[in-house]
């Protein structure tokens, strides 16, 4: 017997959902200098020595 | 091709030399970092820095606080660790900063000291042209302090009071300044810099922060808001790649995220979603758990989705009964 397949696509996200961590940004800033970056993503997952 | 006599040497070196100049050029770098920490006020402020992060008040960390408001004692602060870290770069240019930083358009950041949430860092503003007006404030749940080092630049500051409305003020700041920011109800916004501009701000974010809200400044509205909580959504990033992995031993980890009230509510439901695209029959038994539980948050969203589901993909019923 197919088990049914239900699409990812199609599956709402919650009402109140957030942006991810580091999305949103201020298309008229003149300066992008949020506290949080998303080089911090990169940095955390793979610090400096590590990638010697 | 051309290509520098500096890098072409670092490519010709030989995986066999000891050390590869690579790797002399992280120690050395490193070693300037250690060094710097070591010396006595530094390592004083970097113990602040912890007991800051642990949440004591700015005013009972001596050494953070003073740092903060004394601009001869910061500038001191910062020479030494220009002069050690520009002291490494001169024996090897192209070495690679040990401590994180970023750059953007007109902006340069560097993080100094990071403990537990609270970061010490310096960032240097230059003038660029253009810029339009801001039409919206960014509020993070951040607690900030700041001391201009040197320049003088145009902003402004925001604040939320009680009733929503926004109250912005222009303002400006120069060398010996200095700037508080209320976390979640206050923002500030560097908008012309006249003179190149460096400050030493220190940042301090709670364990589960609130989220980043995009506030438009004519209405006072949240536009927009994005977590404030670094580790979920890196976990929503990861549940997203178990599932394109198509690996059914992930449908383990997905239930007890889903079903797990302590976690955030986008990383809980980006579960769900995942084991019922991985798993339906899996999937659809979260949603079940999820739908008879009272006071969660998820209960009404799961029952509306199961129901959705078995009503657009008849076959799925199969699977529940």
């Amino acid at each position: 017997m197919n088990t049914p397949k239900i699409d990812l696509a199609g599956l709402p996200g919650l009402e109140s959902a957030q942006g991810l961590f580091g999305s949103l940004a201020q298309t008229t800033a003149s300066y992008d200098d949020r506290v949080v970056a998303i080089m911090v993503y990169v940095y955390d997952v793979m610090p400096p020595e590590a990638t010697l | 091709m051309r290509i520098h006599p500096a890098i072409a040497a670092l490519r010709g070196a030989h995986s066999s030399q000891r050390p590869h100049p690579v790797e002399a050029a992280a120690t050395s770098l490193r070693q300037a970092r250690e060094d710097w920490l070591a010396q006595p006020n530094v390592s004083a402020i970097g113990a602040d820095v912890q007991r800051y992060a642990a949440g004591a008040d700015i005013e009972n960390c001596i050494a953070l606080a003073s740092l903060l408001t004394n601009p001869a004692k910061a500038s001191d602060f910062v020479e030494a660790i220009t002069r050690s870290t520009l002291h490494a770069f001169g024996a090897f240019p192209l070495g690679e900063t040990p401590y994180r930083y970023r750059v953007s358009r007109g902006f340069a950041m560097i993080q100094l000291i990071e403990n537990g949430g609270a970061t010490l860092s310096l960032a240097a503003y230059e003038p660029v042209p253009g810029g339009e007006a801001p039409t919206s404030a960014l509020f993070s749940d951040c607690d900030v302090h700041e001391l201009v080092l040197a320049g003088r630049v145009q902003g402004v500051k925001h604040r939320q009071i009680s009733d929503g409305s926004l109250v912005s003020t222009r303002q400006s700041w120069r060398e010996g300044d200095t700037l508080t920011l209320k976390p979640r109800s206050e923002a500030r916004e560097v908008l012309n810099v006249e003179e190149a501009m460096l400050i030493l701000r220190l940042t301090r974010e709670p364990k589960r922060p609130a989220p980043t809200r995009l506030v438009d400044l004519t209405t006072g509205q949240t536009s927009r808001t994005a977590s404030g909580d670094k580790s979920a959504s890196q976990a929503v990033m990861a549940l997203n790649v178990l599932g394109a992995l198509r690996d059914d031993g992930a449908l383990d980890v997905m239930e007890k995220t889903a079903l797990n009230r302590e976690e955030d509510a986008d990383l809980r439901w980006e579960a769900a979603r995942q084991a019922l695209a991985l798993g339906p029959v899996r999937g659809l038994s979260i949603l079940a758990q999820l739908a008879d539980r009272s006071g969660d948050a998820l209960a009404n969203p799961a029952r509306a989705l199961r129901a959705t589901l078995l009503e657009r993909q008849p076959e799925l019923r199969a699977l529940v009964e």
